[in-house]
């Protein structure tokens, strides 16, 4: 059975947790790190963006430094997040060779997210899958999924919510176009928590739960290993990239 | 400046910056909450485009993703190109 690394839940600051990231796919694709679930959050607080968007077009600027909330661009396409306590996130990083995940990029984010869906209906919910790279309960998205492929590598990651404090979201700024074929105006009624589900569950509890979940799924034994000291080197060096304002201002 | 906006149906958000002059393309930025791999041709389609008139768009766009062998995930060339040609 083949070994999937698990790095255990860590809370870190934004620009590390974008920076280990980006190591770890550098490593796997070059085949010195095996298959990696990685799970963690976010302190303090941040805004991600996806690598194609304007800055000034989705986030509140001033909100965010009145209220201590970083920005980080990351190296994934897809939408802003808001990331707080309230949240669990994960990377899964594998080989980009087809042994694992497909090469068509759509069929992949169900495959990855398939232990997810399977975990939170562990949980009692009835989550689906909705495309290209969301997670819904009850028409709801409490998960949202950005992927790349590069450094011969597939990352994946993603975000679970478990609570919100939706005053937070003024951090984003939501085009109203982007929920108009989801039939609803406003985020706050776009997404969903765990908590407001009625789910209580701490996010090492529910890191467990996904572990298990991707074992199944991936047919992959868990060996729970620290990042090797190469990974350690790189993203200290690419730290200074993800604090930098030429890679988070770029456009 | 104009700007073209479009929420591809079941996809996802592209917006566009052009500045233009008598028809031709000076600058342009692509951005949204797509999908593009690889990530770096979004820029070098920027690149590409300058210099290119507007109604050249769509078989430039066409010849350069088919030759790069870029993916696009959550929208399609074709509303890359009525994005362009329907920015104001």
């Amino acid at each position: 059975m083949k070994e999937m690394r698990v790095l255990k839940f860590q809370v870190n600051d934004p620009f590390y947790n974008m920076a280990l990231d980006e190591a770890v796919a550098k490593s796997v694709g070059k085949g010195i790190s095996p298959p990696t679930l990685r799970l963690y959050g976010w302190w303090p607080r941040a805004v991600s963006i996806g690598y194609f968007q304007e800055v000034m077009d989705v986030v509140d600027m001033e909100f965010c430094k009145n209220q201590g909330i970083e920005i980080v661009r990351r190296i994934t396409g897809g939408g802003a997040v808001i990331h707080t306590e309230g949240e669990l996130t994960y990377s899964f990083i594998v080989k980009d060779d087809e042994s694992i995940v497909s090469r068509d990029i759509e069929e992949s984010y169900k495959q990855i997210c398939s232990p997810i869906i399977n975990a939170l209906k562990k949980l009692g919910l009835n989550a689906n899958f909705r495309p290209i790279n969301d997670i819904e309960v009850e028409g709801r998205k409490i998960s949202g999924n950005a992927q790349t492929r590069r450094f011969g590598a597939v990352l994946q990651h993603g975000t679970i919510l478990i609570s919100l404090n939706y005053n937070l979201l003024r951090a984003l700024k939501i085009d109203v176009e982007k929920f108009k074929d989801k039939g609803v105006k406003d985020v706050s009624k776009r997404v969903t928590t765990l908590k407001e589900l009625g789910i209580e569950i701490s996010r090492e509890q529910l890191s467990n739960a996904l572990i298990i979940e991707f074992e199944k799924s991936f047919n992959m034994k868990p060996i729970f290993i620290d990042i090797t000291e190469e990974e350690k080197r790189i993203t200290i060096e690419l730290l200074s990239k993800y604090k930098s304002s030429t890679w988070n201002f770029r456009r | 400046m104009r700007i073209g906006i479009k929420k591809v149906e079941g996809g996802k958000l592209v917006k566009v910056k052009i500045l233009e002059e008598e028809g031709i393309i000076k600058e342009i930025r692509i951005a949204g909450d797509f999908f593009v791999h690889p990530e770096e041709a979004i820029e070098e389609l920027e690149e590409f485009l300058k210099g290119i008139p507007l109604n050249k768009v769509r078989d430039r766009i066409r010849e350069f993703m088919n030759e790069k062998k870029i993916r696009l995930v959550g929208l399609k060339i074709d509303d890359l190109v009525e994005v362009i040609e329907g920015s104001k």
